[in-house]
């Protein structure tokens, strides 16, 4: 089964402090690298979805525009499904600084066992750093078509496999290895996590 | 592809042979290069219902169903065509035949042509339908301007097809998809 890890960096307010967030800086490195580090060992390939490819070139990633901009995260995971190659994609938000190799690497090697393979941590599923398989398209689409946006909103008509947190827990509390930056006291947390101090 | 020309391209089974379908004269060129009675349909790829409803007067909820079962994949669903489908497409049947591929290839083709495009079998009417670019070239070389090799694809029995105009669905080709 060929995984294609898909890297999310579209939306519309991605900038905090004038700069977007994915391209802060954390332990020395920005935060998309960190991303990209992270997922490039357990997937085939990595593209990324955004409508500011200039701001991601550097990164020498085929990137694909976000084939509905006013469609969410949905939008985004859809448009990532749609142009990967693989039979199914690894799906990760561009501002998640702790993303883990082994964990990433632990849900893609689950891929095979449903349509959606889904970390949940306690009432949360982790919809940005799951697995969707090519089945999740139609349904998908149906569902931003009509402007119906929540991304677990199509799991009833799909095969949904959970992962339970524990299953993740040895490599990484689950609270900080799925955790994104959107504000500035969240990337404030983010580096005492990293070791910057504050 | 947009100034007519036709481009062979992989799918999960065979070698297909693409012209944006919308254009009867392109069309009218496959029926040419291949040998091909006019009086056959041809299928047409897409990459979203959306684009479903570009070339169908109808879709019934029925094939809704076999769509978010089945696609991407090797089921191809025949519907009736929108007055804007060409007759050299619909070879008078009133009726066009649709699927969207899982070969990244063949569905990169049609999100990149921005329409649906033809994917009969790249061969001359009598050839076996071909699984390799080189076999492709053998039949075409020098009368289509492109093939995009994806190497090897999988070969075996081509997509199923089944009538969804009809109630309940009439399979008019079993294939590689079981429904």
């Amino acid at each position: 089964m060929r995984i294609t890890g898909v890297i999310q960096a579209g939306g519309k307010s991605t900038r905090m402090g004038g700069e977007p967030k994915a391209l802060m800086r954390l332990g020395g490195r920005r935060i998309i690298e960190r991303v990209l580090d992270a997922i490039e060992p357990a997937v085939d390939e990595v593209l990324l979805v955004t409508n500011t490819p200039e701001l991601y070139a550097f990164l020498r990633l085929p990137m694909v525009p976000d084939a509905y901009p006013e469609g969410g995260s949905l939008g985004g995971i859809f448009t990532g499904l749609k142009a990967a190659p693989g039979d199914a994609v690894f799906t990760v938000a561009c501002d998640m600084p702790f993303v883990h190799a082994d964990v990433a690497r632990f849900v893609v090697s689950r891929a095979a066992e449903g349509d959606v393979v889904i970390p949940r941590v306690g009432d949360q599923l982790e919809t940005m750093h799951a697995v969707y398989g090519k089945a999740c398209l139609v349904p998908m689409e149906e569902r931003l078509r009509a402007g119906r946006l929540k991304i677990v909103g199509f799991f009833d008509r799909v095969r949904v496999v959970e992962i339970a947190a524990s299953e993740i827990a040895a490599w990484g509390d689950p609270a900080v290895v799925f955790m994104n930056v959107n504000t500035p006291d969240e990337l404030l947390r983010a580096r005492v996590l990293a070791g910057e101090g504050a | 592809m947009r100034g007519g020309d036709l481009v062979a391209f992989p799918t999960e089974t065979f070698y297909g042979l693409g012209a944006a379908a919308l254009d009867a004269e392109a069309v009218r060129r496959v029926f040419a290069v291949k040998g091909r009675p006019e009086s056959r349909p041809l299928l047409v790829l897409v990459d979203s219902v959306e684009m479903v409803e570009r070339v169908a007067a109808a879709v019934p909820s029925a094939a809704r169903g076999f769509m978010a079962r089945h696609w991407p994949g090797a089921l191809t669903l025949v519907l009736p065509a929108a007055a804007n489908v060409p007759r050299e497409l619909t070879a008078g049947t009133k009726t066009i035949g649709v699927r969207w591929s899982s070969h990244p290839i063949a569905t990169g083709l049609v999100t990149a042509l921005g329409g649906p495009v033809t994917a009969p079998s790249a061969n001359v009417s009598d050839g076996a339908p071909p699984t390799t670019a080189d076999e492709v070239r053998a039949y075409f070389d020098g009368t289509i301007a492109l093939v995009l090799d994806g190497g090897p694809t999988a070969g075996g029995p081509p997509s199923t097809v089944l009538d969804v105009t009809v109630e309940p669905a009439h399979v008019l080709r079993a294939g590689a998809v079981a429904v």
